[in-house]
């Protein structure tokens, strides 16, 4: 029995339910020789902003255990660059594409989807809502920003909107439900926790901007919980990740109520890791003759 | 080789066929969660060489391996050092410390000899010497505590030679510590020779696709597992 793994998510229909993070895949194509991409369900890429962002200094990367702090700084290309140069070698992969954007005002949120809103091949757009390493605040953490900034883009673009937020919320199911109201039509579950660490030999801080972004396997029990919380309260369409590295945590992940999963950190340690959760959730589903994803979305035992 | 200082020589068909010198593979670490980025120093007759200072966690776990035992290695890496800019010159090759790895590679490969100036804390840490010896290379050495050769840095004794030889002839290939390359680019600057360097920063993936690893060039921010990492001597923001 072949079960089916395929799954349906902000109205995408994606033949399985794994994505790669975005900032954890570049711009799709560095890896497409080490990686099976074709076998993705879908590609979340690096986050764009309407000017190209250069980044922190180095040090940008420590090692935590079980896990990775980063302060990338959102280095990207820009908006124009990123149509120009990575795209048509995006729409090449034969991915379903989801493109990350984010803005240092509701401004300029807009202004990449306007950049983005004529172009062919993008399958839905993930507004970065909550990355901890920029010198302003976290957008999820001012409402009144979060609905501006979805309501402008649902404006100005037809395809789905999936809003992607910090963990590191008081009540993370109610900045949820903000978000979809304002009309998100699905949410990616969860960005980085903010975190640190100090090299004891130097006195100084592991990183260049002292705090940055945990992911890895660290963080996935926070990851679960949230993904759980959120569904729980508002019973919506959501992306789930943090620390997945096999199939089986996927599972976990879907049970608790997301229809996806992201899949990033573990691409650091294998290239192969996404296609070969993929894989996994497939061998899972035989061996426990589940047909189907939508079988076990959500369907942990209370 | 010498406190610290570890050599590994694995079966890898594959990876030694297709390896340059200046690239690395991507070591995987029972006990520690990011893989480890290793300099290949020599590959021949199927066997890959790596070596290594003991830095932190990783590599300390990583030196208690022996003998018999399995890596996993992720590679060839990187962009290595441009074998054709030594046709019709003379290599010079600056190593500082564990630097010495990528650039026995690149001994390995070059087709002639020419000098290496190679700079320690102390004799024992002079690792490898041997090997380029017997390659026939002119070898000059500088320790910290003069146990071998000139006192204080290899830089001095660089500084030296271009001095007082002409530079038109020679191209430079460097690998050690920042400060090390630093003054092998004021030096490469001031003579007008051409000359590439080996950086390291702190990698996460070593593939590409996390930008961790960011160094900067030419006033942009490279990645020094991808874009390097090798990079000319004029075009590193020291």
């Amino acid at each position: 029995m072949k079960p089916n793994c395929s799954t349906t998510i902000a109205g995408l229909k994606l033949k399985n339910p794994v994505l790669v993070s975005s900032g954890t895949f570049g711009y799709g194509d560095e890896i497409s020789d080490l990686c099976d991409v074709a076998s993705l369900g879908a590609i979340v890429t690096k986050t764009i902003t309407i000017r190209p962002k250069a980044g922190n200094p180095p040090p940008r990367i420590a090692e935590a255990a079980s896990g990775v702090l980063n302060t990338i700084g959102l280095q990207n290309v820009g908006a124009a660059k990123f149509v120009g140069d990575k795209l048509p070698l995006l729409r090449k992969l034969n991915v379903p594409l989801i493109v990350s954007i984010a803005g240092h005002s509701e401004k300029e949120y807009l202004s990449v989807i306007e950049a983005l809103s004529g172009e062919k091949g993008i399958a839905a757009i993930e507004l970065n809502l909550s990355c901890p390493n920029l010198q302003e605040k976290i957008v999820c953490h001012d409402e009144k920003l979060i609905r501006e900034v979805i309501k402008g883009a649902r404006k100005r673009i037809n395809i789905p909107l999936i809003a992607k937020l910090s963990p590191q919320l008081t009540d993370i199911a109610a900045t949820a439900l903000i978000a979809l109201q304002a009309g998100a039509q699905a949410l990616s579950l969860v960005n980085t926790f903010p975190a640190m660490a100090i090299d004891v030999r130097t006195w100084k801080p592991k990183l260049s901007t002292v705090t940055g972004g945990l992911s890895g396997p660290a963080i996935k029990p926070l990851a679960l919980r949230a993904v759980w919380e959120v569904y729980r309260r508002q019973r919506c369409q959501i992306i789930g990740g943090g620390g997945i590295n096999s199939g089986e945590d996927a599972i976990e992940f879907l049970l608790a109520g997301a229809a996806a999963v992201s899949v990033g950190t573990a691409s650091f340690i294998d290239p192969n890791a996404a296609p070969r959760i993929a894989r996994e959730i497939e061998e899972y589903m035989k061996r426990y003759k589940i047909k189907s994803i939508a079988d076990m979305v959500g369907m942990v035992k209370s | 080789m010498a406190p610290g200082y570890y050599k590994i020589v694995v079966k890898a068909e594959q990876l030694a066929r297709f390896s340059l010198p200046g690239q690395f593979c991507q070591i995987s670490i029972l006990g520690v969660f990011l893989r480890r980025p290793l300099s290949i120093a020599g590959a021949a007759s199927g066997k890959l060489k790596f070596i290594y200072k003991v830095a932190g966690a990783g590599t300390q776990i990583l030196s208690q391996m022996k003998k018999g035992g399995k890596i996993e290695a992720l590679g060839p890496l990187g962009a290595g050092y441009p074998l054709e800019a030594a046709k019709n010159k003379t290599p010079v090759l600056i190593a500082g410390g564990s630097g010495i790895a990528s650039l026995s590679f690149l001994a390995q490969k070059l087709i002639k000899p020419g000098i290496i100036f190679f700079g320690a804390k102390n004799k024992a840490e002079l690792v490898n010497v041997s090997y380029f010896k017997k390659l026939g290379w002119e070898i000059v050495v500088a320790t910290e505590d003069a146990s071998a050769g000139v006192k204080g840095y290899i830089t001095s004794a660089c500084a030296n030679h271009f001095k007082k030889n002409a530079c038109s002839g020679m191209v430079i290939f460097a690998c050690g510590p920042s400060l090390m390359l630093k003054k092998v680019a004021e030096l490469a600057r001031a003579h007008k020779i051409e000359g590439y360097s080996s950086l390291e920063e702190k990698m996460a993936c070593g593939t590409g696709i996390c930008q961790g690893c960011a160094v900067s060039i030419k006033g942009e921010y490279k990645r020094a597992c991808t874009d390097g990492p090798v990079f000319n001597l004029n075009d590193v923001n020291w």
